[in-house]
């Protein structure tokens, strides 16, 4: 799973352009097709029996032979509902699609009751279009107001992931709950799932799910952020591998299995909601632990990039140009290499320790990881003026100074200064090659004086 | 904590928690020598339409009758125009039928009451109902069975479309005769409101409201007060729709200064009642009266139904929960040791807790839904999810060389802030959500109780238990299935 999210982490502007083709193919499914709403809320046509107060036996019968009817005439209710009062009269009302011809049911049903079974008991057979009244399936209010709750979680989820994470993820989180919300329900749409008032809460609780999605991973990248170990990687690996992808998976399978559960057991609409519900949690689930990552990647980039000081054309701040003033003063400090009266063997030119690679920049006002200090080799002193004529000694082969990279610190007379400041490492100079003193001339032998 | 302490709370816990649990779902069961029935709180719930059922009844304007009537009541077909299953009287006083076909203005009138009628209901926040036209001349209202206590109400009123009046001892008063004067320059407003356990309607009067009042009051000091038992007097200022009464306001409800009445007081559980007349009120007065009237719907024209797909409903949706719950008791015990019985009795807990406040919460707002089968499943697995990710830790700094309390401390430690962070963004979201109307907001508040309740079990509950059955256990190693490898001693 890692590997697809180190992959799916840097393409935010794909997925983005994923869901939004979601969205719009939603509202134009919507547009052309209307929404399908649940049978117990959409237009519908009635075939209700009315009669006398009915024993239960009698009503088993009564329904028993209004469903053969219905057998031999081929058609198929959607529900009934059994209207009845107590000590009153019975009502029995089979709801059929708006589009059912109802007539030759009725004709047979009204012929059944002239039956002996029946010709007692005063049956009456009505047959009537019921058309939902226009906004009342989903009442619009419900909708605005409930589309108002989601975009104030939105802003108050920000707020605070920004107080107690960081301002970034705050804005991601609360793009994530805005965008969990809007896919649920159009993927909802896009399915032709029967809606109704239920399906309002899918849709809500799908804003808290990817909240909490959104937190998993979150709540790792904190912590691997302050880690040493990520402190080197590149913002893409950090958060890829960051990704709280057990506990989402975990949680999201289990709710799952959960709403798989209830929607088997259960009745046609609680099957139905089941299904929504389950669609909701898919698409927190994968905007919580694909999306959310993905989005947080360009913000953190961009953070980073105003941490070091630099923009993308390669400006260089006041303070990047203060230090690379210093470097320089630093520089012509350095004293002349040693004049000798003959050019010294020079030993192997001491090679030049690779430069310290600038740490990675850190984000966080944490001091960064110090480069691993290379000793500057102090400038080599002049050797002191020879007084006798002895033989000059060469002075020991001054080590080379260790590469860079080497740990192993250059052994040099003099204590070396660490670089100044953590932030702004100074880039660490290159050892002036050692020269070793021209080893003296012997001194010509003395001249015999004229006195002898 | 000492063993035997340990060992003595541990039993404690389970037997209440067994005690409980058995409360909140133990099967009804009749309770020998006595009629009464043992009522688990699970079967005390209010449900909503998908799993409850719920009422309907039917809105006939004055001038159709049903099939039924026009068979029983011997009507001939000279007098009644057929249009689907409805009969339309033909009688040119009632303006419905003329020449053969039913009038424009009949048409225009039914449909405006119709979609006003909508409006009501839609006010009300009803979590589930239908409002559906049959055969284009009578309305079929569906109501959810949890609100058994004022449908008798709602259906009875609701469908008043008379313009509002207001009469002094049977007669309109003064200002309501002058032209282009309606009741809405009388009265700016209702709300309801309460007030030391009472829920009372509140009649915002206008300018021109205010000096009708000063008029009237010198009469009304005549006539009994609100608490007065005397009904014979006749000396009463009403508010009426159409004919039918909706409020009648004492001298007593009057405030000093004549800006505001209250009337229609009663117990604060019948508030929703008072908000049924304020919401037809206020309907009235903003947008008039129509030329249409419907029958009155009695208590007796009312049905009740069962769930649409089957009685059953309930039965197989709790069926499906138990399941679940055995799920999360058992998975957690295989995963997690012994310390998974921490997480089975914090399930239990939680449980316990949501299960009684869904139900004991007050009447009316508490309406079960499939939305709060949701948020108690989410939170329910979301608390064994975090469960899991403390034990996570706890098995870290073991495997770093811990000991085991030291571990134990440092990964409830470690978690806690993260768990905090979840809980309280979930928290804002269940907040959020209360600016919701009808079924959201009851959501929201079913939410609310699962977050605390979760929160509580995830970072203080489980702790204590976690705490007691650690100091019970024989083998801490064994208690969290950890296994230290000895160390090498060389």
């Amino acid at each position: 799973m890692n590997k697809i999210l180190t992959k799916t982490v840097k393409k935010v502007t794909l997925l983005s352009i994923i869901l939004a083709v979601i969205l719009v193919a939603a509202l134009v499914v919507t547009r052309l097709l209307g929404v399908n709403y649940a049978a117990t809320i959409d237009n519908a046509k009635t075939l209700t029996v009315t009669g006398g107060y009915f024993t239960e036996t009698q009503l088993e019968d009564l329904q028993e032979l209004c469903e053969s009817e219905f057998d031999k005439q081929g058609v198929d209710p959607l529900y009934a509902i059994d209207g009845g009062r107590v000590g009153a009269d019975n009502e029995i009302v089979y709801v059929f699609s708006a589009d059912t011809d109802l007539t030759a049911v009725k004709t047979a049903l009204d012929t059944a009751f002239e039956g002996e079974a029946w010709k007692d008991a005063v049956l009456n057979v009505r047959v009537a279009s019921d058309t939902v009244v226009d906004g009342v399936e989903m009442p619009w209010s419900y909708v605005l107001w409930a589309v108002g709750a989601v975009v104030l979680f939105a802003v108050l989820t920000f707020a605070y992931v920004s107080l107690r994470y960081r301002l970034n993820m705050g804005i991601t989180t609360a793009i994530s709950v805005l965008v969990g919300a809007i896919v649920s329900a159009s993927v909802l749409l896009l399915c032709r799932i029967p809606l109704n008032n239920s399906s309002l809460y899918a849709v809500a609780v799908s804003c808290l799910l990817t909240a909490v999605f959104t937190l998993f991973t979150f709540n790792k990248l904190r912590a691997n952020l302050k880690s040493e170990e990520y402190k080197s990687k590149k913002a893409s690996e950090v958060i890829a591998e960051s990704s709280a992808t057990k506990e989402t998976l975990a949680l999201t399978v289990a709710l799952g299995l959960s709403l798989v559960l209830v929607g088997a057991l259960g009745t046609v609409s609680v099957r139905w909601f089941a299904l929504s519900a389950l669609v909701a949690l898919i698409v927190s689930a994968f905007v919580g632990l694909v999306y959310a990552p993905a989005l947080y990647l360009p913000f953190k980039k961009s953070a980073d990039k105003k941490a070091e000081g630099k923009t993308a054309s390669g400006y260089v701040g006041a303070k990047a140009k203060k230090a690379k003033t210093v470097v320089k003063e630093e520089k012509k400090e350095e004293p002349a290499p040693v004049a000798q009266p003959a050019p010294a063997e020079e030993p192997a030119p001491a090679e030049e320790p690779a430069p310290v690679e600038e740490p990675a920049p850190v984000e966080e006002p944490a001091p960064a990881e110090e480069p691993t200090p290379v000793e500057e080799p102090a400038p080599v002193e002049e050797p002191t003026p020879v007084e006798e004529p002895t033989p000059a000694e060469e002075p020991a082969p001054v080590e080379e100074p260790a590469p860079a990279e080497e740990p192993t610190p250059v052994e040099e007379p003099a204590p070396v200064e660490e670089p100044a400041s953590a932030e702004e490492p100074t880039p660490v100079e290159e050892p002036a090659p050692v020269e070793e003193p021209a080893p003296v001339e012997e001194p010509a032998p003395a001249e015999e004086s004229d006195e002898n | 904590m000492g063993k035997k302490k340990s060992v003595v709370l541990m039993v404690l816990l389970t037997i209440v928690i067994v005690v409980l649990t058995a409360l909140t779902v133990l099967p009804t069961f009749s309770i020998p020598g006595t009629p009464k029935k043992w009522q688990p709180v699970a079967l005390q719930y209010d449900f909503g339409t998908d799993l409850g059922g719920g009422y309907y009844a039917y809105y006939y304007p004055e001038g159709v009758i049903t099939q039924t009537e026009f068979e029983s009541n011997g009507e001939s077909e000279e007098d009644y125009l057929k249009v689907g299953s409805l009969y339309l009287s033909k009688d040119e006083d009632d303006g419905i039928v003329s020449n053969g076909a039913v009038t424009e203005e009949f048409k225009t009138a039914f449909n405006a009451a119709a979609k006003e009628i909508a409006n009501r209901f839609e006010a009300k926040g009803f979590s589930d109902y239908r409002l559906s036209i049959v055969d284009n001349y009578s309305i079929r209202v569906e109501l959810p069975a949890s609100q058994s206590s004022e449908v008798g109400s709602v259906m009875a009123y609701l469908a008043l479309t008379g313009e509002v009046d207001i009469q002094m001892s049977g007669a309109t008063v003064d200002e309501l005769k002058e032209e282009g004067v309606t009741a809405k320059d009388l009265i700016k407003s209702v709300s309801v409101a309460t007030k030391y356990k009472t829920a009372y309607m509140k009649v915002n009067f206008t300018s021109l409201g205010k000096s009708m009042i000063e008029r009237v009051k010198e009469d009304l000091s005549t006539a009994p007060t609100s608490s007065s038992a005397d009904t014979s007097s006749d000396v009463t200022l009403n508010i009426m729709i159409g004919e039918q009464v909706i409020a009648a306001v004492y001298q007593d409800t009057i405030t000093s200064n004549n800006s505001e009445a209250r009337v229609l007081a009663v117990a604060q559980d019948y508030k929703a009642t008072v908000e049924t007349f304020a919401i037809l009120l206020n309907s009235a007065l903003n947008n008039g009266g129509y030329d249409i009237s419907f029958r009155e719907v009695a208590n007796s024209d009312i049905r009740a139904f069962e769930p649409v797909y089957g009685e059953n409903a309930v039965t197989l949706l709790y069926i499906a929960l138990a399941i679940v719950l055995v799920l999360v008791l058992v998975v957690p015990a295989l995963v997690m040791g012994r310390y998974g019985l921490v997480a089975s009795y914090s399930s239990l807990s939680y449980l316990i807790v949501v299960g009684m406040c869904f139900a004991f919460i007050t009447n009316g707002v508490f309406e079960i839904t499939l939305g709060s089968v949701l948020v108690f499943l989410a939170g329910l697995v979301l608390m064994n999810a975090l469960h899991y990710s403390v034990y996570g830790a706890i098995k870290k700094e073991f495997d770093n060389g811990r000991t085991v309390e030291a571990s134990v401390k440092s990964g409830f430690n470690k978690t806690l802030w993260n768990t905090v962070d979840i809980y309280a963004v979930l928290l804002l979201g269940a907040l959020a959500l209360l600016l919701g109307v009808a079924g959201t907001y009851t959501l929201a508040l079913q939410a609310i109780i699962c977050v605390v309740t979760g929160a509580f079990c995830n970072l203080l509950w489980a702790r204590a238990i976690n705490y007691t059955f650690l100091s019970a256990s024989k083998n801490k190693y064994k208690y969290f299935r950890f296994v230290r490898e000895d160390d090498d001693d060389e």
